[in-house]
């Protein structure tokens, strides 16, 4: 059933429904989506109030060279983690795209997690492991042009439970901007045994090697937060001045990938770390 | 011959698009050496067709370790007369004695496209080794853009970069694109050949013509483009252009979808996501984790001092599990009751503390709420406390107003060695009989504080403070929560005494315990709809300017 330009891994993560029937099962059952942030008001205390498209592609027929039919399901949390909307559908074998709207969904706060699966479903294959999924975002501001495009996070679970670390090197915030770091906790679904509540530590090195410090407290699971760097250390932007620096992140059970949103009012960096 | 860059054996490159179409447009390149060695940088613009234009030279300079560069492509251009461009960056760090393939995954390149009515910005990593001989032939490449927007202000461009590590590279190649509606209705674009060290730019409008307006057009002007091709690896980013001054309004870099779909998870996903499906299965996660390794390599894999919220055995986990707080609880109870006949001691009334009666009604007598133990609400403060690094589970923990022992079992049960209650009725030898307003320990006595749901039912809510900082510790944590109602209405009516006592939530709570306030660790107010608002705060009593605090400089006010 897969046509001449499939890909050769992806075609070797499939095997006949009937061989395995109960791991495949279970695999099914277990793949997980992946996660990225969604806004939905005014963000970074600018009058602009955001929204954001979610993209959900079909890209198994790109992978198969094939129809695949696909099933998707998306979650979008709140700022404290509670579950706030939830919808899922199913796509024909083609690559179609679903584009959900957040100015569409009532009662969204501000920002959030939202957390989308991609579920291909062929008719006789079944895939052999668990897998995650891909999806784009893009925030938007309505009746203007100004838009930011973002791509998911990967898995929303790290798998081992280990504290999250990463550097991410070579940002910069232009005279006039403010930073603002949008965090989340990882611990997308489980009550027991996994901690309820995250923390993390992110620390900027300038370019004269020197480091800024500031603390995260705990906050609990799916929860999101948006913190403006400036306000909470008043040091920091005279620490960074306008020149490139590093960031470094480091905590218990954070979100890979925090989001770094820079604005001066009119104009918007945005990025993953 | 700027390919000669490429000849170092030990270097890392990255690419990235330069787009100077207008007037007013900016494309600066940021980057930091975050190794411990010098670095060789070289900046090298390349036209489409993977050369040098003419007049431009290579950029060079030497970062000296945590030295950041500032590479601006419209004064760099601008030195050999070129004021509009499109083409490839491609970066060359060559650093012999700090090369490691995992430091060089970690670096960023962050490229910054402006103009005079928005911004981009988008941060790749650096590659080691990239289309080299020996892994292009494994490589499947399948790029998707689900983003495509055809309107009258908007256009979409989608670049790609065929480069290498290899200073011999020749390889051009073909792809085929794909254009696709919100439906999934396709037409197939024209074969576009990507020369080696090329940029492909591909304006989507213009590359499907009256075709790809008409697919568009069918599903509100949006769609998404598609690609394969096999034994090379491809950077590519998909940009949304204002159409009027072709600035770029925002851009992104694809996402090959076989990454995640080939993602291996490994037994504690699965156990966590079984967890998550099933509520009683997440409690065999410790014991199969318990059963497959030895206690040593458990403690290895959730060590206490780094992940304070796990438990730090498996007899603690057993500890902490709901039914085991509940039955101690009930057992003590029933033990305790009947060693004293069954008779509750109660603290004495006086005139000027007539509210403890209500109170004691209130928690005791109504609905028997002696037996009842808010497990949930106990752990929104006992996790976060948890996580704080100056908490002290190994000094004297104090209690105000439990009710019952299930608070402090709980505590125990998570590490608090030395945890003492105090109510205005008890049973238990935990719980000492005595009013929060004039309690008998000495100054300076607890490590820890925790004031559960109590602070607004005293009687004489400054006096109850001006008493607890007494008994704690400088430095001591405090963790208070209590309840507002905005409104006098609805069902907290009946205790509008208690619930409206702190109108402003933690704030009007830490101005009463100014000046004593330290560190505030943890801050969350949370709207509760048709109530009002749960409340709960962690700081630090601060009775001296040496009052050790956990180095941290943030006031914390979020959530709000």
């Amino acid at each position: 059933m897969l046509g001449s330009k499939k890909s050769g891994l992806f075609a070797q993560k499939l095997i006949p429904r009937t061989e395995r029937p109960l791991m495949t099962l279970a695999n099914d059952l277990l793949s997980i989506g992946s996660v990225s942030y969604y806004f939905a008001g005014s963000i970074g205390g600018a009058s602009d109030r955001w929204q954001t498209k979610i993209f959900l592609h079909n890209y198994f027929p790109l992978l198969a060279d094939a129809l695949f039919p696909a099933e998707w399901e998306v979650r979008l949390y709140g700022a404290e983690g509670q579950l706030l909307w939830c919808q899922s559908g199913e796509m024909t074998g083609a690559p179609a795209t679903v584009v959900l709207d957040t100015a569409t969904i009532p009662g969204l706060d501000t920002y959030g997690v939202v957390f989308v699966h991609i579920k291909g479903h062929p008719k006789e294959m079944v895939f052999k492991e668990q897998y995650a999924s891909v999806f784009f975002t893009e925030y938007y501001v309505p009746g203007t042009q100004k838009k930011i495009l973002a791509h998911s996070l990967g898995g929303s679970l790290k798998a081992t439970h280990y504290a999250y670390h990463a550097t991410s090197t070579s940002w910069v915030t232009p005279p006039g901007f403010r930073p603002y770091l949008f965090l989340a906790n990882g611990c997308d679904f489980q009550d027991w045994c996994h901690p309820r509540c995250a923390q993390a530590r992110v620390t900027f090195i300038n370019d004269k090697k020197q480091k800024a410090v500031i603390t995260v407290p705990p906050f609990g699971k799916r929860a999101c937060q948006q913190i403006d760097l400036f306000a909470r250390e008043p040091k920091l932007q005279a620490h960074l001045g306008d020149r490139p620096y590093q960031i470094e992140v480091d905590g218990d059970n954070i979100l890979p990938k925090p989001y770094l949103f820079e604005t001066n009012g009119t104009h918007v960096f945005a990025e993953h770390l | 011959m700027w390919r000669n860059y490429l000849a170092s054996k030990e270097k890392c490159i990255f690419f990235s698009y330069i787009h100077l179409q207008g007037q007013g447009q900016e494309n600066v390149f940021y980057y930091v050496n975050d190794g411990s060695e010098e670095e060789q940088v070289v900046a090298l613009c390349l036209t489409q067709a993977g050369e040098l234009p003419a007049g431009v030279t290579p950029w060079q300079t030497t970062l000296a370790p945590g030295a950041a560069l500032k590479f601006d492509a419209k004064a760099h251009l601008a030195t050999a007369g070129i004021q509009t461009f499109v083409g490839g960056l491609l970066l060359v760090i060559s650093n012999p004695k700090n090369y490691l393939p995992l430091f060089i995954a970690n670096k960023d390149l962050v490229s910054t496209w402006s103009g005079s009515r928005a911004s981009a910005q988008i941060g790749i990593a650096g590659a080691a080794e990239w289309n080299s001989a020996a892994k292009k032939a494994q490589k499947s490449y399948y790029m998707f853009c689900p983003a495509v927007l055809e309107n009258d202000s908007t256009k979409t461009l989608i670049t790609i970069f065929n480069s290498s590590t290899d200073a011999g590279y020749a390889d051009a190649v073909i792809m085929e694109p794909r254009l696709h509606n919100l439906r999934g209705e396709t037409i197939v674009g024209n074969t576009l050949t990507v020369p080696p060290f090329g940029t492909a730019v591909i304006d989507v409008g213009a590359h499907f013509g009256e075709a790809g307006n008409k697919l568009l057009a069918a599903t509100e002007n949006r769609g998404s483009l598609t690609m394969h091709h096999q034994g090379h690896s491809f950077g590519s980013f998909f940009f949304h252009v204002d159409r009027a001054t072709n600035e770029i309004l925002s851009g992104r870099h694809t996402q090959p979808p076989a990454l995640a779909v080939c993602k291996i998870i490994p037994f504690n996903y699965i156990a966590t996501y079984l967890g998550s499906k099933l509520p009683l299965a997440g409690h065999i996660v410790p014991v199969l984790s318990f059963l497959k390794h030895n206690p040593k390599i458990y403690r290895t894999f959730y060590p206490h001092h780094s992940h304070p919220n796990y438990p730090g055995s498996i007899w603690q986990y057993l500890e902490q599990s709901r039914w085991m707080i509940y039955l101690r609880m009930m057992g003590r109870a029933l033990y305790f009751l009947a060693k004293r006949g069954f008779r509750i001691e109660e603290i004495a009334i006086t005139s000027d503390t007539a509210l403890n009666t209500d109170v004691i009604q209130h928690n005791l007598w109504n609905q028997l709420k002696l037996f009842q133990f808010s497990r949930g609400r106990v752990e929104t403060l006992l996790y976060p406390l948890k996580s704080i690094f100056a908490v002290k589970p190994e000094g004297k923990t104090l209690c105000i107003g439990p009710k019952n022992e299930g608070e402090n079992l709980l505590l125990e049960a998570h590490g608090f060695r030395d945890v003492i209650g105090i109510d205005l009725f008890t049973y238990s030898p935990k719980i000492l009989l005595m009013d929060v307003h004039r309690m008998t320990f000495p100054d300076n006595t607890f490590d820890t504080i925790i004031c559960g749901w109590m602070i607004t039912y005293c009687y004489d809510v400054k006096q109850a403070i001006k008493e607890i900082v007494r008994v704690a510790k400088d430095g001591a944590l405090i963790v208070c929560s209590f309840g507002v109602s905005v409104t006098k209405e609805g069902p907290h009516a009946a205790l509008d005494f208690i619930v409206t006592r702190l109108p402003n939530g933690v704030s009007d709570l830490l101005k009463l315990f100014e000046p004593y306030v330290g560190h505030v660790s943890w801050w969350n107010e949370q709207v509760v709809p048709g109530t009002g608002r749960s409340c709960v705060v962690i700081f630090q009593i601060k009775k001296s300017c040496n009052t050790p605090t956990d180095n941290t400089s943030v006031m914390v006010s979020y959530n709000k």
